[in-house]
């Protein structure tokens, strides 16, 4: 099991922020984190997702 | 199952026993200040104390039951005295550098939590080999938190927790922000403590700010302390070409304070929850020290 950087964005867009937008980085053992709703986080090892960073989720395959 | 075999005696809602108003007006009146003597007394009068005494007895058994260990009345007192006062000590001290949870156990009601935030990273150097030497700043510390959370049996408690900040590149970008170490209860966010910010590049023959300590937050909790993370300094120039002091990344207790001297020196990574350090010349600075939760109940 590899500890690696996440980067947790909004998949719901806030009074302040848009959806994609990354409001955290945090550290796990693997992806099953409990985060709450309108939240998820993707793996970022190569940090390329600080705080502040937009993430755009690629689009869903058919 | 460990059993208690303390049970509460004239329990039922329709026990022969007095109100408590007739029971303490009784007591008050001085009639039951020295107990029955010879003679008649009343069943209710009776059944009063041994409701109110059985009952207690057998919460204390229950308690040493929930943790394991049975709960009788052929146990001598120093037997049963040793079971409550471990049931009732502190069972576990746990430490986290990673996201997880855990359900409360029965029997805990409060847990005690310290989180810090993760350390920002340092800045860079400036410039280019030849220009004059250029001293990042430092990284901020993450912020700290100890706090009694109010809890239940079943309740589940979980955590994410604060990445530290990317180390800042020459030309590219500062220091990053530590991430927030985060509580949660059932899903809500309980206790934040935020990271630290990125120390700033410098550029050749100047210096870069620190960034400051991470805040903290608290939505829900009996009695907390809270501390707001150590700033990282200021880079520092010696002038020319020579040599350069990177900013110190802020200290969060218990890791010290780093910093890296020279005319192309990368800055030193945070301890836990520490800002890096900030580099020189052409070199990156450090990056932040994660952060971490410790729970004890």
């Amino acid at each position: 099991m590899t500890i690696e950087v996440y980067a947790v964005y909004l998949t719901v867009s806030t009074s302040d922020h848009p959806v994609g937008y990354v409001v955290n980085n945090i550290i796990s053992d693997g992806p099953d984190i409990d985060l709450p709703a309108g939240q998820a986080a993707i793996a970022d090892p190569d940090r390329a997702y600080p705080i502040g960073a937009t993430y755009v989720a690629p689009p869903a395959s058919s | 199952m460990a059993n208690n075999t303390f049970i509460p005696f004239a329990s039922g809602s329709t026990a022969n026993v007095l109100s408590d108003s007739d029971y303490a007006a009784a007591i008050a009146s001085g009639d039951l200040t020295t107990g029955f003597v010879q003679g008649l007394a009343k069943s209710a009068e009776v059944n009063k104390p041994i409701r109110q005494s059985t009952l207690m007895a057998a919460v204390l058994g229950q308690i040493i039951a929930d943790n394991g260990t049975d709960a009788a009345d052929s146990m001598t007192v120093a037997a049963l005295e040793s079971a409550l006062l471990v049931a009732l000590s502190p069972r576990s001290i746990t430490q986290s550098n990673t996201a997880g949870n855990f359900t409360v156990p029965s029997g805990i009601y409060r847990i005690r939590m310290r989180i810090r935030g993760g350390g920002a990273g340092g800045g860079a150097g400036g410039g280019s080999s030849g220009e004059n030497i250029g001293a990042g700043g430092g990284g901020g510390a993450g912020g700290y938190l100890e706090i009694m959370v109010p809890v239940a049996p079943g309740n589940s408690v979980s955590w994410v927790i604060g990445a530290g900040g990317s180390a800042g590149v020459n030309g590219g970008a500062s220091g990053g922000q530590g991430g927030d170490t985060i509580l949660y209860v059932n899903s809500t966010e309980v206790a934040r403590a935020r990271g630290g910010y990125g120390g700033i590049n410098s550029t050749a023959g100047a210096v870069g700010q620190g960034g400051s300590g991470g805040g903290v937050a608290v939505t829900y909790s009996t009695g907390y302390l809270e501390y707001v993370g150590a700033g990282g300094s200021y880079g520092i120039s010696f002038g020319g070409t020579g040599s350069g002091q990177g900013g110190f990344g802020g200290a969060s207790f218990g890791f010290g304070l780093g910093t890296s001297t020279g005319p192309n020196s990368v800055g030193q990574n945070g301890g836990i929850g520490s800002g890096g350090s900030g580099g020189t010349g052409t070199s990156s600075g450090g990056s932040g020290g994660n952060g971490e939760l410790i729970y004890d109940y």
